[in-house]
């Protein structure tokens, strides 16, 4: 008797058809592998049931050492190697104002390699560690935009500071952000006119702002509780006074296109920034210079 | 073999008895490729024996079974965010762990429960249990069943899950079919609510969307379901909300550790809990807030008031809505066109799909392909307006929130308006918002051949009566 199994060619044909199917599974996309283990969740349950009121006890943390004085951080941060082209931008509308065409000044190179629009920032820095002169601006902060261009590309604000978005065109523009922690805004700024923003709380990371009118506008903000933030200039200067000093503490480098700066070489040595964090204890009285430098590859 | 043969795809959305439907589906595949009809591998058969071709049937019969039921074997349930823990992992070696990804799954089932078993922290300072009702959750979620007394249970995949996944996230298994895409919920963000942009829509909002759908969509009314099956789902969405924002919350917390850190370590998970429940308290902090934050309207002056104005005073009204339109303090019709067809700006993206687009191409394929949407990427259209379609409702108050919040998720701004206190402010007063209103819900019956807008006038003059 012919069975399947001594035929070989349909066998083979079988074969093929199971192997297909199988194989197909493979392919298609695994939307994750992370099934959840009833018993950790379970765990974790109890203690969240366990744990009391989070939001109470959000409020006990207390530095267990104090700073002894103030210090002054600054630096240059240039680039090694070639920088990669900006992207050009289409523009789409409004040619008479916004020019024929343009590139998106996500990457600004001195001569000299300094890099602008670096963003040093200390990291949670306790209020009773404020130097004053570090803390409560109460000056407006002005955002202006003009020949569809934000005029400032990266810029930080602190929040008892109110923040008046003008619009310098003879057209409309919109202004659109949404950070995480604070109030989102999008509204029209009309020709000529402004609008106000403010919030009360500080953000983690710098918070990506639009105009959807004219989609390729693009700049950073980052509201903030403290003073303690500086954005390099056009020579990739950067400064950031009366910090505190005789303890440690971390700051951290952000740039648009790497976002947390993680591969840096200080004074000739390679460090890694986890998340573009470094931690320093600054002498009281003292000006710490740091010369950062990062390799073009970071910003294709 | 039992592994590959598992009924639960089959499942999904239905109550049906495992054993049947498997019989049933191995009967049609059968039937398929045995009998009359289009049959590519019979033809090629055609040649054998009666028997090879019995073994060629039944062979690829099991093939076929064990290949389509194999795929995806196992019951429904919650998905982790793979775009939003994409986009916010860094290049090696800081790259999110499987081990820390396993975490955050564990830490979302012990807040939030599974499909099938839902789960509402009773903790007073998180106070989630104010907002959604555990019993209303659990007549929403799990597979479809009736009870003795005939209650329906299983509300969301009955009704919801085909378009909107089991996890909220917008793409069930006919999502890609239809165009706008359905919601994903797991951002938090509704476009048609009574409170402003950064505010979450009320209860009442999402009820309003599901008795009245959305015209112009997919989104069909719920109106015939009984009221507590209404309100059950309306809990479902935002439960599915808040698990879909703290689960990002918490993928943004992850990616501020360092290297070999955990949200929730496995020494000492208790150091772990603080920073979850901070995390939950604020996106349920969030959603408590939005009945006491919708937006009351400013009182419609009579002679723009449809019931009392007369009829010359809705045509001056009308008037001034339509130089509004098209002025450089509202700007309607930078988005919406000069014709109101909704042809001004067709480059953006709307929040969702933004999200899917990195300049690197090799990474937006990758994200397209974990969000399950087919190419090409959809454009966010603004409304024509001339359709006399309006997605979030057609009741004047609806456009005035439209107006006046402008619309979370689809780039539509705020008007501005003018300040008491600063009179050099530029923006439209009461009766402008009013008579724009008119306008707009007068385009539909404007004649297309009036002729375009010659050029916008100075804002000064906009906020005169004509």
């Amino acid at each position: 008797m012919q069975t399947c199994s001594t035929d070989s060619t349909i066998s083979k044909i079988v074969g093929a058809a199971i192997l297909a199917f199988l194989l197909g599974c493979d392919s298609r996309v695994s939307i994750d592998d992370y099934r959840p283990n009833s018993q950790t969740a379970s765990n974790f349950r109890n203690l969240l049931e366990e744990s009391g009121d989070g939001v109470a006890e959000a409020e006990n943390d207390s530095p267990t050492a104090n700073p002894t004085g103030y210090a002054t951080l600054r630096g240059q941060v240039v680039i090694q190697g070639t920088p990669p082209a900006n992207p050009e931008i289409n523009v789409s509308r409004d040619n008479d104002m916004c020019g024929a065409s343009a590139r998106d000044l996500q990457l600004v190179v001195s001569a000299d390699g300094g890099i602008q629009n670096v963003l040093i920032y200390a990291d949670e820095i306790p209020e009773a560690w404020c130097h004053e002169s570090a803390g409560q601006t109460n000056e407006d902060f002005i955002f202006d935009q003009k020949n569809c261009v934000f005029l400032t590309r990266v810029s930080a604000f602190q929040i008892s500071q109110k923040m008046k978005i003008i619009n310098s065109d003879p057209k409309g523009h919109n202004t659109d952000f949404s950070p995480r922690f604070g109030a989102s805004f999008n509204q029209l700024i009309a020709a000529g006119g402004y609008g106000y923003y403010q919030t009360d709380t500080e953000e983690k990371q710098p918070v990506s702002v639009k105009c959807a009118i004219h989609p390729w506008m693009q700049a950073w903000l980052f509201p903030r509780s403290n003073g303690y933030f500086s954005v390099t200039d056009s020579e990739g200067n950067f400064e950031i006074p009366n910090l505190p000093a005789g303890v440690e503490i971390t700051l951290r480098a952000w740039h648009e296109i790497p976002k947390y700066i993680q591969k840096v070489v200080v004074a000739g040595e390679e460090q890694r920034w986890s998340r573009g964090r470094f931690r320093r204890t600054l002498e009281v009285d003292g000006v710490l210079d740091l010369s950062v430098a990062i390799d073009a590859d970071e910003f294709d | 073999m039992a592994f590959w043969i598992s009924p639960w795809p089959l499942m999904r959305t239905s109550s049906i008895d495992p054993d049947l439907q498997l019989e049933s589906q191995q009967k049609d595949l059968f039937n398929r490729y045995s009998n009359e009809g289009p049959n590519g591998f019979r033809k090629k058969m055609k040649s054998k024996t009666e028997t090879k071709n019995s073994c060629v049937r039944f062979g690829l019969c099991l093939a076929l079974a064990a290949g389509m039921l194999g795929c995806d074997n196992e019951p429904p349930r919650f998905h982790l965010d793979m775009v939003w823990i994409r986009n916010n992992d860094d290049p090696d070696p800081d790259a999110f762990q499987h081990d820390q990804l396993q975490n955050l799954s564990n830490i979302l089932r012990a807040i939030f429960g599974t499909s099938d078993e839902p789960y509402v922290l009773q903790d007073a300072g998180i106070g989630m249990g104010k907002l959604v009702n555990s019993d209303l959750l659990k007549m929403a979620a799990g597979p479809v069943w009736g009870d003795q007394q005939g209650k329906a249970h299983g509300l969301y995949r009955k009704h919801c899950a085909h378009c909107h996944g089991v996890s909220g996230d917008g793409a069930g298994p006919t999502a890609a079919y239809l165009n706008p895409y359905p919601r994903d919920y797991r951002r938090g963000i509704f476009k048609f609510k009574s409170t402003p942009r950064e505010n979450k829509p009320t209860d009442s909002d999402l009820e309003k969307t599901l008795r009245e759908g959305i015209p112009g969509t997919a989104m069909p009314s719920f109106d015939l379901l009984a009221d507590d099956e209404i309100v059950s789902l309306v809990d479902y969405v935002k439960f599915l909300a808040i698990r879909g924002e703290v689960e990002r919350e918490l993928v943004l917390e992850l990616s501020n550790l360092e290297a070999g850190e955990w949200l929730v370590s496995p020494e000492t998970p208790e150091d772990g809990m603080k920073l979850i429940k901070e995390r939950v308290s604020f996106v349920v902090n969030k959603w408590g807030r939005a009945e006491s934050e919708v937006t009351i309207p400013v009182a419609c002056p009579s002679s723009a008031d449809p019931r009392t104005a007369t009829a010359e005073e809705m045509e001056q009204s009308i008037t001034r809505g339509y130089h509004l339109f098209h002025g450089v303090v509202a700007n309607c019709f930078t988005c919406h066109g000069q014709t109101a067809l909704g042809d001004g700006q067709l480059d953006l993206y709307d929040d969702w799909t933004d999200e899917l687009q990195p300049k690197d191409p090799e990474r937006h394929a990758e994200l397209m392909s974990l969000a399950q949407r087919p190419q090409p990427v959809r454009n966010l259209r603004p409304r024509n307006l001339r359709l006399g379609v309006y997605r979030g409702g057609r009741r004047p108050l609806d456009i005035y929130w439209r107006l006046t919040n402008g619309i979370h998720g689809a780039k539509m701004p705020a008007v501005p308006l003018v300040n008491p206190n600063d009179p050099e402010k530029t923006g439209l007063n009461d009766s402008d918002l009013w008579d724009l209103i008119n306008y707009v819900r007068s385009l539909p019956y404007e004649t297309l051949s009036r002729p375009p807008y010659e050029s916008p006038i100075d804002h000064v003059q906009l906020t005169k009566p004509l």
